[in-house]
């Protein structure tokens, strides 16, 4: 069987990144109406699926110019960041509970931005949009802490998320949060990779977020994490079915066979 | 405190399960060809070589692994808040996240592959069955036996981190010894298998993989027949020493003596290093075409 | 603890994370095929292996056995040295009896600890394989470093008044910043202290010194607003 010379070269319309870095930022506000009532918790689980969607694109346009060290690294710094920024905010915040993502946000601003700087300026990294993708990375980060509060938690002040802390819990969100904002692109790798498959993927792993923050709100929520746990997995199985959909059209499938031969160059 | 016989079969149990979970680790990540001989998988189509492989990118191992132990320690956290037996916890828990690893295993495949189009790389979905219970499976006892590490340590030598927290310790830790050692038989020795014996892979041969086997074309399943001769359980006993020899100086000696110890253990470590330097210099010989060109003499 | 102490000991923490990332030997990708020297995985992950390995070692002797501070960082470096002593010793078993090729190292012709000669030993078409002796010391050196400064960073955080859950993730979030800023500096491999790339700590350092001081400055304000513990 030879392979016919690929297709599709023409490269998809892009989708701004500023307009995915404001659907970011929108959600705060399914996070703060998951605050209201423990039976709408599960609107936090769109806070996740838009914060993670920002996080995954920035991780995408920074790792676009080789970051060298490779795109896990990346996740795991910006997670690393936001949890500080967001400990500092809800202790900044601990009066004010509904202004702790804002200063957290903040604050994540600053951590990114002093991170970003040092790599682009006193590391010497050519990669122009160093600064910028890392703000947005911890921004995006933060806000994807907040979220998962709000789902898991159903509140954003800090009893509960000392609650979370005190199981070690805070762990398994930081680590699913980079994880869902690194998949994305570093499972996308190659020459043919495209914005719209690499997004439909974030979308999964923010769904695969939203299963677990669901299981894990079974702790504080009780009952009423049976709504969140339903929603996200047809949130997931929704975008699940998308992102196969378009790997198919992407991708050359068979269910089986051997090796093709190459033409020979 | 612990009296020492205790301690000592606490930490020998520790230890046991750590030899476990490093084996299953290692060899799920070769049936899964993950983290750094991936990226020969990865170069691989691109010089023209296409394969059946399963190109299985999930970040590297250690935040791989953190991820899957995590989720199995917090599920099993909180069946064992509502009074679940330890055991039944831990292995829906591990189940749990043998799903999750099942599903992103699988995005991956498909991703990876779908951008490899233009050399003409197939997305095979029999390799997608063949492979996926077998990644699941392994990744199962790996995180199994972790959760079991994390609770000894947690709940019988009362280590103050959290359960969790333990879990995606290790989780990192593991897959970070995973990767520094089985993967170098898989990536070496298996992957290029049919390069000579005795030297490190020439950068002439990047990406030129082997993709046919005995019989038919490679499947990364048999990665698992071939690697649990060496890589996986030299990984094993790794993970199982590491955890073993830290854990028994605390619980053996008081904790002047425990850091006196370690020092030793890690000067005896340094000197069984250059002897096996010794060893292999000895043994293998310089390359004669090397000496020729820069001169001989030690 | 006053504040200016503990902004002062994450500083040294960071700036001790980021001398231990450039000391250990990693060979990333090529490693793993016997192409390179080191260990074959990536420089975040094994330093963070290690480093967190040595946070576990020093939270246990912190709050179990109630001792002096020095020993409780001495456990942190003994806890990371012996999880990396290890895995590169199990490295150099598979490197010698698996691929059967020698610990050489490529960028230079005598190893400067053993004053043994490389050049004639090293694969044609590689840089280097293994993890030879003075790569081997450089990597506990550097496990060192990272373990001790993974154990200040969660001492000085516990002392200012953080729960012991709280200080630890904040700690391995504070390490994770520090050990990426390292690796960026790096870019992917490096053999250890004989490495030409060793030369290039200064400007990791100026940036540890920057990110590690911001952030220990927003940590320590916001305890001090909420008052300590909340």
């Amino acid at each position: 069987m030879t392979v016919a010379p690929s297709s599709g070269g023409v490269e998809a319309k892009q989708i701004r990144s500023d307009l995915i870095a404001a659907l970011g930022i929108l959600s705060i506000a399914p996070t703060y109406a998951a605050t209201m009532s423990h039976y709408l918790a599960f609107l936090g689980g769109f806070g996740i699926l838009l914060a993670n969607l920002w996080g995954a694109n920035s991780v995408r346009t920074v790792a676009k110019y080789g970051i060298g060290t490779g795109v896990p690294s990346i996740g795991m710094l910006g997670l690393g960041g936001s949890i500080i920024a967001v400990m500092a905010g809800l202790y900044f915040g601990h009066s004010l509970p509904l202004a702790a993502p804002l200063i957290a946000f903040v604050l994540a601003l600053l951590v990114g931005f002093v991170i970003g700087f040092s790599a682009r300026y006193i590391l010497k990294m050519k990669i122009p949009v160093m600064v910028r993708c890392m703000v947005e990375i911890c921004c995006a980060g933060s806000l994807l802490f907040f979220a998962h509060f709000a789902t898991i938690t159903g509140s954003i002040e800090i009893t509960g998320v000392e609650e979370l802390t005190r199981t070690g819990i805070i762990m398994l969100i930081f680590i699913i949060g980079a994880l869902g904002i690194l998949h994305p692109y570093n499972a996308c790798l190659g020459a043919d990779e495209n914005q719209q498959r690499t997004l439909r993927l974030a979308l999964v792993t923010g769904g695969t977020q939203f299963i677990l923050a669901g299981i894990t709100s079974i702790l504080f929520l009780g009952s009423a994490a049976i709504i969140t746990i339903v929603v996200g997995v047809l949130a997931w199985l929704v975008a699940f079915r998308a992102f196969v959909r378009k790997s198919f059209e992407d991708g050359i499938v068979c269910s089986t066979g051997l090796i093709p031969e190459v033409e020979t160059k | 405190m612990l009296d020492v016989s205790t301690g000592l079969g606490i930490v020998a149990l520790m230890g046991a399960a750590a030899t476990i979970a490093g084996a299953a680790e290692d060899l799920e990540s070769d049936i899964g060809s993950q983290s750094n001989p991936n990226s020969q998988v990865q170069l691989a189509p691109q010089v023209g070589v296409l394969h059946r492989i399963f190109n299985k990118a999930i970040s590297g191992e250690p935040p791989a692994y953190a991820f899957y132990s995590s989720i199995a320690a917090t599920v099993a956290w909180i069946l064992m808040t509502a009074n679940v037996n330890v055991i039944t916890s831990f292995v829906v828990g591990s189940f749990v996240a043998a799903l999750f690893h099942g599903a992103y295993a699988t995005t991956a495949y498909l991703g990876r592959l779908a951008s490899q189009r233009r050399y003409g790389q197939p997305i095979y979905l029999d390799v997608i069955h063949n492979h996926l219970l077998g990644i699941m499976g392994h990744g199962f006892v790996a995180t199994f036996c972790i959760l079991v590490l994390s609770y000894t340590l947690w709940a019988l030598l009362k280590h103050p981190f959290p359960f969790v927290m333990l879990a995606f310790i290790w989780g990192i830790t593991i897959g970070a010894i995973g990767s520094s050692t089985g993967d170098v038989h898989y990536g070496s020795e298996r992957e290029f298998q049919n390069q000579p014996f005795g030297a490190g892979l020439n950068a002439a041969y990047s990406g030129k993989i082997v993709t046919r086997a005995e019989i038919g074309t490679r499947s990364s399943i048999d990665n698992a027949w071939f690697c649990a001769k060496f890589g996986g359980p030299a990984t094993g006993i790794c993970f199982g020493l590491i955890i073993f020899l830290d854990n028994w100086r605390t619980v053996v000696f008081d904790p002047r003596m425990a850091v006196i110890v370690g020092f030793a253990i890690v000067a005896i470590l340094i000197a069984i290093n250059r002897a096996l330097e010794v060893f292999a210099r000895k043994t293998y010989g310089p390359y004669p075409e090397k000496v020729a060109m820069l001169g001989g003499g030690e | 603890m006053d504040p200016i102490t503990a902004i002062m000991g994450l500083i040294i923490a960071g700036i001790l994370i980021i001398v231990g990332v450039h000391l250990i030997p990693v060979g990333g990708a090529p490693a793993a095929m016997a192409m390179a020297t080191g260990v074959g995985t990536g420089t975040v992950q094994l330093a963070t292996g290690a480093g967190l390995t040595g946070l576990v070692s020093a939270g246990y002797m912190y709050h179990i056995a109630g001792v002096p501070l020095l020993y409780v960082l001495l456990s942190g470096g003994v806890g990371s040295m012996l999880m990396l002593g290890i895995t590169m010793l199990v490295g150099n078993l598979i490197y010698i009896f698996g691929v059967g090729v020698p610990p050489v190292s490529a960028k230079v012709k005598y190893d400067p600890i053993t004053r043994d000669r490389q050049d004639i030993y090293v694969s044609p078409g590689t840089e280097g394989h293994g993890l030879p002796t003075v790569s081997y010391v450089s990597g506990i050196l550097g496990a060192f470093c990272g373990g001790v400064g993974g154990s200040l960073t969660y001492v000085t955080l516990h002392e200012i008044g953080l729960s012991i859950q709280l200080a630890a993730a904040i700690a391995i979030g504070f390490f994770l910043a520090n050990a990426v800023i390292a690796a960026y500096n790096i870019a992917g491999t490096i053999e250890g202290f004989h490495d030409p790339k060793f030369k290039r700590l200064p400007r990791a350092i100026a940036s540890g010194i920057l990110v590690s001081g911001v952030i220990s400055g927003i940590i320590i304000a916001a305890i001090s607003f909420a008052g300590g513990v909340v």
